[in-house]
């Protein structure tokens, strides 16, 4: 791309150094001193609050914001009314003398006590906890199972899964992300059962970042997911803690975010997206059948529209004879030829979608029914669009929203175009091409490095297409490579027995 | 970023096997069967196996005891240079000539039965582009495509089985030698050649987990696809009856149109269409890799992915010189399968030949 560069007005830009990573500024024994540095680097904000103690001999400088004033009486004024005003006598206190960590402390919600004469610094963990009440994710509910959610708190979100995993080799790896954001975030495995090797790639994956700011899980995917340029989704997101555990347990890596309720998990699988935690609670026969009918609505989400294009614009020896006539009936009077009627009708479908989902929910359903049934009805009495169009859009946006990840959903929606365009050009050539297209995409894609769609293994078919009963599934997938590929300390093979 | 490397196993060749070879049980190779062995149709194949299988063995023997990467460094190795590429070349332009054949064919077919109106031509490339677009991502991809495909083709396979089954009439295949033993046995002789993939497969020697899953894959996978094209051989036999089967050009595509599926489904053939699209798009891919692979070894062409385009349209070219399908199918067809037939049977021989022969001079 050396022709997008520009090579000779290169903006030249100040290097922003992390605040874990500020060269340290020794503090002197002079308040006024310290308390300018503070100013100065605080940019003089006007939530630096500087609390003169009587004499003026001492200060308590924090973040207005970000502080709990109810800590601070009960942390730091009740002890010091306690010791006499000896801060040295206080437990639960850190001391530095350097200022710049000092400023990193009050970013991170500590209140700084300074003394006239002294350049120690003591900071006291005041910080305000903002955090939301765990309620079950809004577009994850479940009908059986537990009905609790991660939120936007971290250390709430790692309490969920050591909650459910009580055993020492349950690993969190903290690290930060984004040089002015610093965003926290959590690298979370089974050691012994996730891969080693990769566990090794996210690290250095993770290490490779460079930005300023990384604000969303969705971004952060972007930066180390294997084919940024793919349709599919690559990390399985969730906000349910039950799931993230079930995928550890299966030898996955999940990756929480400070601030934001959403949990990655990877490696994965295709099949992984058309996994819900509602299979694994109900009866092994009936979650088998709803897989099935999973898989059966992938392929009729991205082959009906195409498939019916293909059948009225070249093979119309297919369609039974008894029905020939309500078919021909249907399109003789349309003017525009069925590729137009498609991308009419999906374009309708998605805008009905877009506008529901950023209305409030009551007006949102209302306008969902308004408008499928008014503009239904009103396109087809008016000739744009056939009513056998309007019933295979309808029901190939139904089955897209069958899949239980809403990333696969809207991949699945967009890869209905091109299959459109290939069908009405070249009839079930076309569509055989468009899937052989997509087939050796995905057998070519991978996950951290291991295999996304390929080998199926035939035992792996257990907990994908189908769900057998529990005792039968003794293994990890293949795919992952476990260093532990039991699922329990017998080593006994799949044979059934309980 | 690959983190870990997938060698293929005996799967995947199974399944690669399955789409070149298994495939040949729905397209016109069973006409070129019937002309002659007329209701014994099905054991032409089982003779032509049995003809094949010693070479093929002989071939499979040497390549394990001289542990060499592949045939074209086999053929080196032990007929030297010169000579060595020599039968490479025979071997080459036999497998090109089959393949041009069998492409035109097939093309044929589509144009025929599904876009009688479009030219051929252009069907002709945009089969050609599709199959260069899968082949060019590599032997890997391929074998996981075939693989992850090879579910479909199943599904279509039992359920043409099933359909036509509801015709057949078992009697039919009486008498079982049809046209009589001699001329079976030299239909299934001179046509051995509908299995010269087998010899060619064996490029891919050493591209797979170890060798063992090689020779696992292969013997597995003949096995499975000449099952298949017996059996469907048979159904064709009992479906049409002798005086028919010869005279039919496309035995897979009649035999679904003949059979409506319960009251409603009169039409089902087309149904059947996107499996066999689907099949035979990775069945030239396949040929089309491994014809370039064994160019490619001969003349130590290392990145041989860059033939596959020229290849591939000088075999379309050529394959456009005959007039008009009948041409193709019953005089270049058959005559090429008569003249390669004999190069592939005897190149195995020739090679055990040589190896012996330079064994007792090491004595």
């Amino acid at each position: 791309m050396g022709f997008f560069k520009q090579k000779k007005h290169q903006p030249v830009q100040e290097k922003v150094i992390r605040e874990d990573k500020m060269p340290p500024h020794r503090s002197t024994a002079s308040l006024e001193k310290n308390i300018q540095y503070l100013q100065q680097e605080l940019r003089n904000s006007t939530d630096l609050k500087i609390r003169l103690l009587p004499g003026n001999k001492q200060a308590l400088v924090y973040l207005d914001d970000i502080t709990d004033p109810d800590k601070i009486q009960r942390y730091i004024f009740e002890p010091l009314l306690k010791t006499e005003g000896d801060i040295t006598k206080i437990k639960d206190r850190e001391e530095s003398k350097d200022l710049n960590e000092a400023v990193s402390s009050l970013l991170e919600g500590k209140a700084l006590y300074l003394i006239e004469g002294q350049s120690t610094c003591y900071f006291f963990n005041v910080q305000q906890n903002v955090t939301r009440a765990i309620t079950e994710p809004m577009n994850e509910k479940v009908i059986k199972g537990s009905h609790d959610g991660f939120n936007e708190d971290i250390k709430q979100n790692i309490n969920l899964i050591r909650r459910r995993i009580q055993h020492r080799s349950l690993t969190i790896k903290k690290q930060t992300v984004g040089d002015y954001t610093e965003s926290e975030i959590a690298l979370i495995y089974v050691e012994g059962v996730v891969n080693p090797d990769v566990v090794k790639e996210l690290e250095t994956r993770v290490k490779n970042i460079s930005n300023d700011a990384l604000l969303s899980a969705g971004a952060f995917s972007e930066y180390i997911e294997d084919r940024t340029y793919s349709i599919f989704p690559q990390f399985l997101s969730t906000e349910r803690p039950d799931k993230t555990v079930a995928q550890l347990m299966e030898g996955r890596i999940a990756i929480l975010f400070a601030n934001n309720p959403t949990c990655l998990i990877a490696p994965v699988t295709f099949f992984a997206f058309y996994q819900s935690p509602d299979d694994y609670n109900t009866r092994w026969l009936v979650a088998t059948y709803i897989r099935l009918i999973r898989l059966f609505s992938f392929i009729l989400a991205i082959t009906l529209p195409s498939f019916y294009i293909a059948v009225v614009g070249f093979h119309f020896e297919v369609i039974p004879e008894d029905l020939i006539s309500p078919v021909l009936g249907a399109i003789r009077d349309i003017a525009y030829p069925p590729i137009i009627e498609a991308v009419m009708m999906v374009v309708v479908i998605e805008l009905i979608r877009e506008s529901g989902i950023r209305l409030p929910s009551p007006i949102g359903s209302t306008i969902g029914i308004v408008g499928g049934l008014v503009i239904g009805d009103a396109i087809v009495t008016a000739g744009l669009v056939s009513n056998l169009m309007v019933i295979v859009i309808a029901l190939t946006s139904l089955a897209s929203f069958v899949v239980p990840s809403n990333e696969m959903s809207d991949s699945l929606r967009l890869l209905t175009f091109p299959l459109i365009i290939l069908s009405s050009i070249l009839g079930f050539i076309g569509i055989a091409f468009g899937l052989l297209m997509v087939l050796i995409h995905l057998c070519r894609m991978e996950s951290l490095g291991l295999s996304y769609f390929t080998p199926i293994q035939f035992r792996d078919l257990k907990d994908t297409v189908i769900r057998v009963p529990q005792f039968l599934m003794k293994r990890r997938p293949e795919q992952l490579q476990s260093p532990r590929p039991y699922k329990s300390n017998e080593l006994s093979d799949d044979d059934g027995k309980k | 970023m690959e983190l870990l490397k997938k060698p293929m196993r005996a799967r995947e060749l199974i399944a690669m096997i399955f789409m070149l070879i298994g495939i040949k049980g729905g397209d016109t190779t069973p006409s070129l069967f019937a002309d002659e062995a007329q209701n014994a149709l099905w054991i032409a194949p089982i003779v032509s196996f049995v003809v094949i299988l010693p070479p093929f063995i002989t071939l499979m023997y040497l390549l394990k005891k001289y542990q060499t990467r592949n045939l074209a460094e086999l053929l080196h190795h032990l007929l030297g240079t010169k000579l060595g590429t020599i039968i490479g070349i025979f071997l080459f332009v036999g497998a090109f000539i089959s393949m041009a054949a069998d492409m035109r064919n097939i093309v044929e077919e589509i144009n025929y039965l599904y876009f009688p109106n479009s030219p051929t031509i252009i069907i002709y490339l945009i089969f050609i582009v599709i199959c260069l677009f899968v082949a060019n991502k590599g032997l890997e991809s391929i074998g996981s495509l075939a693989w992850a495909v090879l579910p479909v083709i199943v599904l279509t396979i039992i359920s043409v089985m099933f359909v036509d089954f509801q015709a057949t009439v078992w009697q039919r295949i009486f008498p079982i030698l049809g046209g009589g033993a001699s001329i079976v046995i030299r239909d299934g002789f001179s046509l051995s050649s509908v299995f010269l993939e087998f010899f060619l497969l064996t490029i891919a020697y050493q591209a797979f987990h170890d060798t063992k899953q090689f020779r696992i894959g292969m013997y597995t996978g003949s096995i499975l696809s000449v099952l298949l094209i017996v059996l469907f051989y048979m159904i064709y036999t009992m479906v049409f009856d002798y005086n028919t089967v010869d005279n039919i050009a496309y035995l897979y595509q009649e035999s679904t149109e003949i059979v409506p599926l319960g009251h409603f489904f009169t039409n089902i053939s087309t149904f059947f269409m996107v499996g066999w699209l689907l099949s035979n798009f990775l069945r030239f891919t396949i040929f089309l890799y491994i014809i370039c692979w064994l160019y490619g070894a001969l003349f130590q062409i290392k990145r041989f992915e860059g033939l596959l385009m020229p290849i591939s349209f000088l075999a379309m070219i050529l394959s456009m010189i005959p007039p008009n399908f009948i041409t193709n199918e019953m005089i270049v067809r058959k005559t090429s399968f008569h003249w390669i037939s004999p190069i592939y049977l005897c190149f195995p021989f020739l090679l055990l030949a040589a190896s012996l022969w330079r064994e007792r001079r090491k004595l």
